[in-house]
């Protein structure tokens, strides 16, 4: 009886052998790295809002503080979206005439809200609260990016459990000190140890809890 | 043979329903549940956020003490003063709470928030909304502001003042006061050093608000 297969179906089969092991292990990769990616975060994509309202021109040509606007920042779990009223503070006078205002205008005369498209969304399950980071030395640039020289926001991290963790882990890596929270300049002193040996210094200084504290699930999950 | 096609079969389809279960459901993402900012259209006006009923006051915030949350005298005690020379009769002319520098270095921070923006860091009236084109705001080294009473700052903040827009939402009640400190501050640093030989090393306000000298018990429970 003639055999079934011919000599090289050997080779085949050995092939097949270790390339599943390659393309599992690849489309693995594929799934986690999609995962990670700004097609499942959102992160860098710009948001169109209904108004073409300009952080880079508020923040960065005007100097106007955060706090200006995101009042809340310092004392709730929102930062504080502001009221129709604050942008008439200035825009009564200031583009008062400008069709891109008009929304704006529209809200002030009917007292309907403006309606902005949230940009840094997180899931419903995590708990977060502005005011204990922004207490405990993280400041804004260090999630939300350099938002002076964004004309359109987008969200600058992920956003995702393990970029939290990565400083509820290492906080020192990341705090600053407390005049400079607002500062969206600011970066970690280039030499690692230098920033780590300020960082820690901090970390005391604010009597950030250890990580049994920050990593415990219902730290975030309450 | 056909094994190890059932182990890349289930490679595959463990792949796939990795992608499936990342991309498909966000119902814990998305829960039904109103958070702030969040619209509802449950409500006619589709806020979730619901206005207090007209006239509620929450507990532990009746705002009994006028001077402090008005910066107006009581009635009962609004002197009938010469109209001429005060043009600000019924606003209080003391600070009330005794001010230290924890109160004046707050100040300066709320301050550089919320007034730099027109009044300018020094308070010349120069800030940048005013180089943008908005009317010149007040510079608080005229005569005028000088001899104003504080509590006409705490109108002004609260009410508006011309062009200027109330502030009693952005900024609590404390910090008001505590900017009008650092106004204070800064009027005695833009004064004739000559004229107004201060004690050295003290940049707490002086002369007529004497705040340092009329500690009143109200400095306490006033938390916004």
């Amino acid at each position: 009886m003639p055999q079934i297969f011919h000599h090289s179906t050997n080779a085949l089969a050995k092939i097949t052998i270790y390339g599943a092991v390659f393309i599992i292990v690849a489309a693995l990769w594929v799934a986690v790295e999609l995962n990670r990616s700004s097609w499942n975060t959102g992160q860098w994509v710009e948001r169109q809002q209904p108004v073409q309202f300009s952080h880079k021109h508020h923040v960065g040509d005007d100097g106007i503080d955060c706090r200006y606007c995101h009042t809340s920042v310092e004392t709730a779990a929102t930062a504080g979206m502001p009221s129709t009223a604050v942008c008439m503070s200035c825009h009564k006078q200031i583009w008062a005439d400008s069709p891109y205002l008009e929304p704006v205008r529209a809200s002030f005369r009917t007292g309907k809200p403006l309606e902005w498209i949230r940009v840094h969304d997180l899931p419903d399950y995590a708990y977060f609260n502005h005011s204990i980071h922004v207490q405990k030395g993280v400041g804004c640039s260090t999630c939300h990016g350099r938002v002076d020289e964004q004309p359109i926001m987008y969200q600058a991290a992920t956003l995702q459990m393990e970029w939290c963790l990565e400083c509820h882990r290492e906080p020192e890596k990341f705090v600053r000190p407390k005049n400079r929270i607002y500062d969206m300049a600011w970066r970690p002193v280039n030499t690692n140890s230098e920033q780590l040996a300020e960082g820690f210094r901090l970390k005391a200084e604010y009597k950030i809890q250890g990580r049994r504290v920050l990593e415990s699930c219902s730290t975030c999950h309450r | 043979m056909s094994r190890f096609r059932n182990t890349f079969g289930i490679g595959v389809l463990l792949a796939v329903v990795c992608f499936a279960g990342a991309a498909c459901r966000h119902d814990m993402q998305d829960q039904p549940k109103i958070k702030p900012y969040r619209g509802s259209s449950f409500f006619g006006d589709g806020l979730a956020s619901r206005p207090p009923v007209q006239g509620t006051i929450a507990r532990g915030h009746l705002r009994s003490d006028t001077e402090f949350y008005t910066g107006k005298k009581p009635v009962s005690s609004a002197s009938p003063a010469p109209a001429s020379t005060n043009p600000y009769t019924d606003d209080v002319d003391t600070f009330p709470f005794p001010i230290t520098q924890e109160t004046v270095v707050r100040g300066r921070e709320r301050y550089e928030i919320f007034c730099s923006v027109c009044h300018g860091m020094t308070g010349h009236g120069d800030g940048m909304i005013v180089r943008r084109g908005f009317r010149r705001a007040a510079s608080f080294h005229d005569d005028r502001l000088r001899q104003a009473p504080v509590g006409h700052f705490f109108d002004a903040i609260t009410n508006g003042w011309g062009a200027m827009p109330p502030y009693a939402a952005q900024v609590p009640v404390q910090d008001r006061w505590a900017i009008i400190a650092y106004v204070r501050a800064l009027q005695l640093s833009q004064q004739n050093i000559k004229t107004q030989p201060g004690p050295s090393g003290t940049p707490l306000p002086q002369g007529s608000s004497q705040p340092q000298s009329q500690p009143t018990p109200a400095a306490g429970g006033h938390q916004e």
